[in-house]
């Protein structure tokens, strides 16, 4: 089932130079790759009806994480803009992926809550590419809500 | 005559791994074994320490992916984020952050290091 264009979607943000501009205290668009292909997110609203803070997810490996919101319709939008800005289509699929090869210990208990925003797994060189990296920027750029992470000194 | 050993060393080989920015050490050493050719390497080279170079606070980082990305604040206020991926793919767009949304000034998609080093001034 799609996920609706006003559900706010969490994205953990890694306390690193790759996610985070220490000197703009901005989001990088570097946040918006994912080693897995598939951006993993979080749905806020369920959370909360469920009595669970987002922030109660950063644990373990999450530690230091900040948090960055758009609407899963913000992600639409984006797309369609960067796929205009370069005349390339950028087909992005958000699902609901509650599954054990989605979600990992000790996160599971939150399964519910997870879902999965797919573009293009990488994009070839060229207008994909080009599609892809405007797309992240875009994000990058312009989210909602955005709690930093804790960065080491 | 003969030719001085010197002169017959390419102008990439004057410039070993250790001579590199530690940033473009880590995209040099690839991912999962794939590893960027040493023409990206060496264009790594040039972009970063014209960043480096021409821009305050300049910000290079190795994504997950792999690429060599810029986020970079030009001389007038102007954001210029870039990417150069591990198959030597360089991309670059300029933007203005101060207005909300922030807006796309500029696209280089493809874009040439002449390009780049042109925002840089």
């Amino acid at each position: 089932m799609p996920v609706a264009d006003d559900v706010i979607l969490c994205r953990f943000i890694r306390p690193h130079r790759d996610h985070w501009s220490v000197r703009d205290q901005r989001l990088k668009a570097g946040a918006f790759k994912d080693s897995r292909g598939g951006l993993s997110v979080w749905d806020v609203g369920l959370l909360e009806q469920h009595s669970v803070p987002i922030a109660d997810l950063l644990i373990d490996a999450l530690s230091g994480y900040g948090q960055s919101h758009h609407t899963a319709g913000d992600y639409r939008q984006f797309a369609d803009d960067a796929a205009a800005a370069v005349n390339h289509p950028l087909p992005v699929e958000i699902e609901r992926r509650t599954g054990d090869e989605f979600v990992a210990e000790p996160w599971r208990k939150w399964s519910y809550a997870h879902i999965q925003v797919e573009p293009p797994a990488s994009g070839n060189a060229g207008s994909e590419k080009d599609a892809l990296s405007e797309f992240r920027r875009l994000l990058a750029l312009n989210a909602r809500l955005i709690i930093p992470p804790t960065m080491g000194n | 005559m003969t030719t001085p050993v010197s002169n017959l060393i390419h102008p990439d080989q004057a410039n070993p791994p250790a001579a590199l920015p530690p940033i473009v050490q880590e995209f040099a050493a690839g991912l999962d074994g794939v590893i960027p050719s040493s023409e990206t390497v060496t264009m790594a080279s040039r972009l970063a320490r014209a960043a480096i170079a021409n821009t305050v606070e300049p910000e290079l980082a190795v994504d997950v992916d792999g690429a060599l990305s810029f986020d970079l604040r030009l001389n007038n206020g102007l954001l210029l984020l870039a990417e150069l991926d591990i198959a030597g793919y360089f991309d670059a767009s300029v933007y203005d952050d101060k207005t909300s949304p922030a807006v796309r000034v500029q696209r280089l998609p493809g874009a040439s290091e002449a390009q780049f080093l042109a925002l840089l001034k």
